[in-house]
């Protein structure tokens, strides 16, 4: 799947002087005055480009520190697709108690394909389950994820609604800097939010879109924060995506304006299974078969019951 | 004996100026190589645990080599009289990627199409570099140089054009050279009109 993604880029090597992103105003040099200037300016990065979407399998084990992320149960586990073409990506998070086919056998919780088959077999199930096809996966524990905004100096993120932390840190709404520690904690609460497990998803979906804009933001004003990012992530990620590729993608990223990015679960109703709470999901999904389609879904498509409010 | 008293004074002048070394070194038909100053230390990030002082010596000859491309570049881009309208030298200093690119950008990225018949001469007057690079694996995979370049050009209308390039520029080793592959660069040129050939207007 990865020389796929290598043929898109190949492709925008081939069509990039059409891309547009560079812009020259160049004063002209007649009638001159007593005093002209000239100002333009010329940007090009090598990013992503084609019809084809990418999608990434972004995931967070449970592992506890010291032990392989590999051998936790994955408790965080959002498809993110990007559409190059139209600047648009989507997030979608699948709960983790989906009861769904694992890919090493039987049918069980999704976030056990993790322990189970280790980072391929989870990208199975996952693509089994959704139709989509990934081009790389990353994987995150607790222990990386803290590191990563202690490491940034904290996360800058929009809380939509107050609510109380698992460890009893009052998360007040607004804007606000989460430390590391924070941040995690942001992550990893259930319990005090309305929908539970979905309402957590769409708040580890919030920290990504936050991540983002503050990525963006820091490599706008310096060139080298590219670097410290892909380093601190790097240190604390587990992924298949080799450097120069995610150089790219970090150059498409930089084109893909948060506000044109969704960011929802895949629901599925409550229900029990051998004695364990479940998630049923229907089959098909929709939200599956709109962002498989072309990489995301638009907010107009978003169902209802797939962005609580709570 | 008098050449000893040129040298101390030379030296001298150097010290109190601040000890630039020389931008350019000149030939008898303008400049004949062009070397940026560089702004502190080369900064260093890496995908890897290895202790920051273990990889410094790396990072260092990483950015030497950033360096002599960038020299290069602007050397060529501005300053070289031979390749005024035809930057070919130019080009071959980015990657097959972002040389294609950088054709359609020559107005920005270079002197300009039409140096030749615009401009007689070329002299840079400051030219600061400030090189990050990103080690993988404990070797450095790729770098970004942010550059601030001033230039006084002489047009051949006899009025001046104060060149100023300023921007960051991506690179990666290309068969063992150093190339830019991504670039993010602003023009912002002065310039001043020809005198009067009939004098002050008043």
């Amino acid at each position: 799947m990865r020389r796929r993604l290598i043929a898109v880029v190949t492709a925008l090597a081939a069509g990039v002087a059409g891309l547009g992103l560079a812009t020259l105003r160049a004063t002209p040099a007649a009638s001159a005055p007593l005093l002209q200037i000239g100002d333009a300016h010329a940007q090009y990065g090598p990013t992503i480009r084609g019809n084809r979407p990418v999608f990434i399998l972004i995931l967070g084990s449970d592992a506890r520190p010291g032990t392989p992320l590999e051998g936790g149960l994955c408790d965080s586990i959002h498809i993110l697709g990007i559409n190059p073409k139209e600047r648009r990506a989507t997030l979608v998070g699948i709960p983790r108690d989906s009861y769904v086919p694992i890919a090493t056998g039987g049918t069980n919780k999704i976030n056990s394909a993790l322990p189970q088959g280790g980072p391929p077999g989870m990208v199975e199930t996952v693509e089994n389950l959704t139709g989509v096809t990934f081009d790389y996966y990353m994987l995150t524990g607790f222990d990386g994820m803290k590191r990563i905004f202690e490491a940034l100096g904290g996360l800058k993120i929009d809380v939509p609604y107050a609510f109380v932390g698992h460890e009893g840190t009052p998360f007040g709404e607004g804007r606000q800097t989460l430390s590391g520690a924070e941040t995690l904690e942001y992550t990893r609460t259930r319990k005090s939010l309305s929908h539970g497990d979905f309402d957590r998803s769409m708040n580890q979906g919030r920290v990504m879109l936050a991540a983002l804009s503050q990525f963006r933001a820091e490599w706008r004003r310096d060139p080298a924060a590219l670097f410290r990012w892909i380093a601190v992530g790097s240190r604390n990620v587990s992924t298949d995506v080799p450097l120069q590729e995610l150089l790219q993608l970090a150059f498409t990223s930089s084109r893909v304006r948060p506000k044109r990015i969704t960011n929802l679960i895949a629901t599925g109703g409550i229900d029990t299974a051998g004695g364990m709470s479940i998630v049923s999901l229907p089959s098909p999904h929709p939200v599956f078969q709109d962002v498989a389609e072309d990489g995301y879904v638009l907010p107009e498509d978003i169902p209802a019951d797939a962005a609580p409010a709570g | 004996m008098g050449v000893g008293v040129v040298a101390v004074l030379i030296v001298g002048w150097l010290l109190l100026s601040g000890g630039d070394i020389p931008l350019v070194d000149d030939g008898p038909s303008g400049p004949s190589s062009f070397s940026f100053e560089l702004a502190g230390n080369v900064r260093l990030s890496s995908t890897s645990q290895t202790p920051p002082a273990e990889l410094a010596g790396a990072a260092r000859n990483a950015g030497d080599g950033v360096k002599e491309t960038m020299d290069e570049l602007y050397f060529r881009a501005f300053l070289d009289t031979d390749s005024w309208g035809d930057y070919a030298d130019a080009f071959a200093l980015f990657d097959t990627q972002a040389a294609a690119r950088a054709q359609a950008d020559t107005e920005v990225l270079t002197l300009g199409s039409t140096a030749g018949e615009t401009f007689d001469s070329v002299r840079p007057t400051s030219g600061e570099l400030a090189i990050s690079v990103l080690m993988d694996k404990d070797k450095p995979a790729t770098a970004v140089a942010e550059v601030e370049f001033l230039a006084d050009a002489t047009r051949s209308d006899g009025g001046t054009t104060a060149i100023a390039s300023s921007g960051s520029y991506y690179l990666r080793q290309v068969d063992g050279a150093w190339r830019v592959f991504a670039y993010d660069v602003d023009r912002d040129d002065t310039t001043a009109a020809a005198p009067s050939p009939t004098g002050s207007p008043s």
